[in-house]
């Protein structure tokens, strides 16, 4: 490329889609596609959070439709996956702070749903959701970034993208999983 | 004497790493034979992978997955709304036309109105290439004066470039700096078909992405900079360059740093590229001349041409641009020096597990601290204005690992070689426990202390502390002394503990003996470390039943124990004591 490449003013067209995401359809399809697919994911991310499924979801739509808007004004944005969990992220810190300050630090830790259990017979229900109540009540003694860190390897991040996400290290994360884990099996195993 | 990875015990970090795929190749082999021979690992090894699955199991049971699928309706009729509003236009780059230097002004200060994007790394190429065309179709009596820093490793060397229309650019490097860097880059950019004449430019930049094609692109915002990366995707040869990074200022898109990584046959080489300083002034008859009249143009030959008259730049500045704080490497060195000073006064290397870290442009410290109090001390404790960041992980567990350290981890039961004889000689096994004991500690203490030397001696390799100034040399060769003293003082533990241990064992330990040339603190560290790792090893082999470390003291004969701990003994000992050789 030349100087003299740029004697016409510039088009960015053609630098905001790759051709594959061109053929997914209109950006409204694009976006549900995405909504479907991660949803979830960063639901659970987000609930880890703010300890409120409720809110969990209410946040997640948003982060999508903040994804919607900045593709729409032609941002580009690589890792959509990643810019969706670091949003989603700061989203929640920032309500999470919010709702501290009116709440007074009455927060909900109840909101959690424990898994589908109609396949289950009753004694095996019972002893899932205790085992279930046991990992959860560990983890919930863990610091929150090791909380978070654990959650999003859970999510299949690798140690680069939760760095990315949380703001730290790379270090800080193999650190904080490393202490988690270590935490969590001597909490889980030698009772 | 060390035995290879796989003869040891892994640590738990190790094992997480293993499971976690961020062991190397080899020593995850390593780490998988073995498992294959020792089950008490392989147990260890197992509980951890049951953690991470009832942690998964816990996470995904937290999600009633799809049961209810009617909570999601909303998001539908959110973004139909989203959508149904007026979307608003895409920003395009704006033509720069005319060629009159308040025309070139006016457009500058159009590209610095506009706000910072997030943008990919083609359009943020695009952008500052299109910037720097702007600072091109100035007046024609205008000449650019980039004041330019070349680093590569601990090489260096300034100078200016300046360029202006219709006139040959010329080189001017300052006196003092690395003249061969000079002729390196020239080649480098020759060789890649750049413009020497731009050594920091998106022009050359995008050049480059055109002709090798872009495999990765990535596009960080740092504060007010674009960092736009971008890696060839073809395979390189010797002397190509493989990946190139440029930064721009987001205000202005103007391109600040240039680092090209080359292919070498002895690895790959960095080049990095500042722009200290970018000046626009008039071209005068006599610049003009000086710029044209000596052929032909090139670094070579500049060294030798005499400076430019600063009678001959007097016109007045139109425009400066200020110059970016880059820290050198000189002035990260110290900054570390500091942060591991104060790390080490504080006590929050050993109370909190706080590490040192060093990045591009700061200095990290990673800390678990117990008390918020702890945190306060370490930040009062750094006193300078230096890049030094610290982040505080919430911690309130008491398991964190400290310095590293030679983990003894039991082996195979194995009898301890001399314990009986101990017993015998002090009368009961609890007072022969304790000696035992009281040695171990002294030798964990010791071992801190030479892993903390060794690790400055690495931080600061000889050519690393010659670049410091005098006040950071001075800081960093007490903090090394006082990790020495430190050891000295457990060292004199262990020598008082040796006597009654080594007596059961029918060694005498000679006198130390008083010969020998002082060295460095940092002379013998990595050494030292080994040593008295090893030295834990045999205390272990000796007097206890669980031998742990290396395979080869389940082997070891008393006459060869015995022959091996006299000689460690006299090495730690001098080497501590600050003598090199008997």
């Amino acid at each position: 490329m030349s100087a003299n490449d740029h004697s016409e003013p510039l088009s960015l067209s053609g630098l905001l889609f790759t051709d594959a995401e061109a053929e997914c359809g209109t950006l409204e399809d694009r976006i549900t596609q995405y909504f479907a697919t991660w949803r979830e994911a960063l639901c659970r991310y987000l609930q880890v959070i703010l300890r409120d499924q409720g809110e969990a979801e209410d946040l997640t739509q948003e982060c999508f439709l903040r994804l919607y808007q900045e593709l729409r004004q032609n941002r580009q944005i690589h890792e959509t996956k990643g810019w969706l969990f670091r949003t989603g992220h700061n989203l929640a810190i920032d309500h999470h702070r919010r709702r501290d300050s009116h709440s007074q630090g009455t927060v909900d830790i109840g909101g959690m749903e424990i898994v589908d259990e109609r396949h289950l017979s009753c004694e095996e229900s019972m002893l899932h959701n205790e085992r279930i109540a046991l990992v959860r009540a560990a983890a919930d003694r863990l610091p929150q970034q090791q909380r978070l860190c654990l959650q999003l390897r859970t999510e299949g991040f690798r140690y680069r993208e939760i760095a990315e996400i949380l703001q730290v290290s790379e270090s800080t994360v193999s650190e904080g999983i490393r202490r988690a884990l270590v935490r969590l099996m001597k909490d889980l195993h030698d009772q | 004497m060390t035995s290879s990875f796989s003869e040891r015990h892994p640590t738990v970090e190790e094992l997480i790493e293993a499971i976690e795929g961020e062991l190397d190749k080899s020593r995850r082999a390593d780490v998988a034979a073995h498992l294959e021979l020792c089950w008490g690992c392989r147990h260890k090894h197992e509980r951890l992978l049951r953690t991470i699955d009832r942690y998964a199991e816990m996470a995904a049971s937290g999600w009633q997955s799809d049961v209810d699928r009617s909570r999601w309706n909303g998001f539908a009729s959110r973004l139909a709304a989203a959508a149904a509003s007026q979307a608003p236009p895409a920003r395009r780059i704006s033509p720069f036309a005319g060629f009159s230097l308040a025309g070139a002004v006016a457009a500058l200060l159009a590209v610095l109105l506009w706000p910072v994007p997030i943008v990919s790394a083609k359009e943020a190429m695009a952008r500052s290439a299109a910037a720097e065309k702007a600072m091109d179709l100035r007046s024609p009596r205008a000449v650019t004066v980039q004041r330019i820093q070349v680093e590569a490793n601990s090489r260096r060397a300034k100078g200016k470039v300046w360029r202006a229309a219709a006139h040959r650019p010329r080189w001017q490097p300052e006196a003092g700096g690395d003249a061969a860097l000079w002729r390196e880059l020239e080649t480098l950019y020759e060789q890649n078909d750049l413009d020497f004449s731009r050594p920091v430019s998106a022009t050359n930049h995008a050049a480059w992405v055109a002709e090798n094609g872009a495999a990765r692109e990535q596009v960080d915002q740092e504060g007010g900079y674009l960092r736009i990366r971008m890696r060839s995707a073809d395979a390189p040869e010797p002397g190509e360059i493989v990946e190139a990074e440029l930064v721009v200022r987001a205000t202005d898109w103007h391109p600040i740093e240039q680092t090209w990584m080359v292919h070498g046959d002895g690895g790959t080489r960095q080049y990095r590229i500042v722009e200290t300083a970018l000046e626009v002034t008039a071209l005068t008859p006599q610049l003009a001349n000086w710029m044209d009249g000596i052929e032909p143009a090139t670094i070579s030959e500049l060294e030798v041409t005499p400076a430019l008259d600063p009678q001959e730049t007097r016109e007045p500045t139109l425009l400066e641009v200020p110059a970016i704080p880059v820290l050198t490497a000189e002035e990260l060195n110290e900054a570390e020096v500091d942060a591991l000073v104060a790390v080490h006064e504080t006590g929050a290397a050993d109370r909190d597990g706080a590490r040192v870290e060093r990045q591009a442009q700061r200095v990290l410290i990673t800390t678990y601290p117990e008390d918020p109090t702890h945190l306060v001390a370490l930040r009062h404790a750094i006193k300078t204005s230096r890049p030094i960041e610290i982040v505080a992980v919430e911690e309130n567990d008491l398991d964190h690992p400290g310095p590293p350290t030679v983990n003894v981890v039991p082996l195979a039961p194995q009898p301890p070689l001399f314990f009986d004889s101990l017993v015998q000689m002090v009368g009961r096994e609890r007072a022969a426990n304790l000696v035992v004991s009281a040695q171990h500690a002294a030798l964990r203490r010791v071992l801190v202390e030479v892993a903390a030397l060794a690790d400055l001696a690495q931080r600061f390799p000889d050519a690393a502390r010659s670049a410091l100034s005098p006040q950071a040399a001075a800081r960093l060769n007490r903090l090394g002394e006082a990790h020495r003293q430190a050891a000295r003082l457990a060292w004199a533990q262990v020598d008082a503990n040796s006597r009654p241990l080594l007596a059961a064992t029918g060694v005498e330990l000679p006198e130390q003996s008083a010969a020998g040339a002082l060295c460095r603190w940092d002379g013998t560290a990595t050494l030292l470390a080994s040593s008295v790792s090893r030295l834990e090893e045999l205390y272990s082999r000796g007097f206890t039943a669980l031998a742990g470390g290396s395979p080869d003291l389940g082997q070891i004969s008393p006459f060869n124990w015995r022959q091996e701990i006299v000689g460690l003994h006299a090495n730690v000992g001098a080497a501590l004591a600050g003598k090199c050789e008997p």
